[in-house]
């Protein structure tokens, strides 16, 4: 027995180093994440993309591979990134060309609003000693994932604190968004998707779709109006804090 | 699917040399998505290969997502220090712009209706 141990360890290990062995467990990971959230009646922290994150640690952990193994053997999937992120555009274009009559209001809430979250993030960090790394990794919070991973890279944050800053304020804000806009009395789907898009970009743009279309068209367009500003804006604000 | 896809990468590519030319600190991929937009506003509609591969590869963002987000494993450190400094700046950030937000934008609707 220990004998046939010894060697599937073996095997799985050197499985582990050959080429494409990243995107096979990542495509695995989320495909199981995709049932699993389907199957849970689409419960916002059950994100197909969470649980492939979980189950992919998991898996490197249990078989001892170095992430940058990982890394490099899922490159593919990482490289597609960037194209998928320009098609970000598509959606951009078709509710800023269905919103267009309110385009302007949702642009100064986009950007004061979007202003106001980070800053009173980075005030708390800042007051609770955080470190320089974790300042730098959470201005991008509040945007899409992969805009805020491309971003963080930029401007010297660590894509990965990013990326996980980023889940956790989705998955809360998807959660707390609709009970606290209901507690407030605030009935309006434009009002209520502006804001859950706003705060929560992608998960708070799918809590929306379960509310009504116009809620959904709302949030996606706050979510990508969020997320592109703060691209364009962020690199130059980091660079003249650090000269 | 192709076609779209040459559209993608091709507006990455004009992002990156976009950025390189004048100096800017901005993503390739973040220019390449407002310059794919600019072109869309000109155009006045979605060309139909691009449709086609965006329908594609929007929903598949979160499989690409997977790698980098993987990396955390290697900041445990950084987590132990910073971790309840991260989730109390991302909770209590997150509740006051619940309760700012809404407002904001209603005053800003009045603001421009006048």
């Amino acid at each position: 027995m220990s004998h046939f141990m010894n060697w599937l360890g073996a095997f799985l290990n050197s499985l582990a180093f050959a080429p494409l062995f990243g995107v096979l467990i990542t495509l695995g990971a989320f495909l199981f994440g995709q049932k699993l959230y389907r199957t849970s009646g689409q419960h916002p922290v059950l994100q197909p993309v969470i649980i492939g994150i979980v189950l992919v640690i998991l898996f490197l952990l249990l078989l001892d591979v170095p992430y940058s193994q990982y890394y490099q053997s899922s490159y593919l999937l990482h490289a597609m990134l960037g194209p998928a992120t320009v098609a970000l555009a598509i959606p951009l274009f078709q509710n800023a060309r269905r919103i267009r009559t309110l385009l302007l209001p949702i642009l100064c809430t986009v950007t004061v609003g979007g202003t106001f979250t980070v800053s009173v993030a980075m005030a708390i960090l800042w007051l609770l000693d955080a470190s320089s790394q974790s300042l730098l990794s959470m201005p991008t919070k509040s945007i899409t994932t992969p805009i805020a991973v491309i971003v963080s890279e930029k401007i010297g944050g660590i894509p990965a604190l990013s990326a996980l800053c980023v889940l956790l304020t989705g998955a809360l804000g998807a959660m707390l968004g609709i009970p606290i806009m209901n507690r407030l009395g605030i009935k309006d789907d434009g009002i209520r998707g502006l804001t859950l898009g706003l705060s929560a970009h992608a998960l708070g743009t799918a809590r929306a779709l379960e509310e009504n279309d116009e809620c959904a068209a709302f949030s996606a367009l706050a979510m990508s109006l969020t997320g592109v500003l703060t691209a364009l804006v962020l690199p130059f604000v980091v660079g003249w804090i650090a000269f | 699917m192709l076609a779209g896809l040459l559209y993608l990468i091709g507006f990455q590519l004009l992002g990156h040399l976009l950025g390189a030319l004048l100096g800017l600190p901005i993503p390739a991929a973040v220019l390449g998505l407002v310059l794919l937009l600019i072109y869309l506003l000109v155009r006045g509609q979605v060309p139909p290969a691009l449709a086609d591969t965006g329908a594609v590869l929007l929903p598949l963002l979160p499989l690409f997502l997977i790698p980098p987000s993987v990396g955390i494993i290697e900041y445990g450190e950084l987590l132990r220090r910073d971790g309840v400094a991260i989730a109390l700046a991302l909770l209590v950030s997150l509740l006051l712009t619940f309760l700012l937000v809404p407002y904001l934008f209603q005053f800003f609707i009045r603001l421009f209706r006048r």
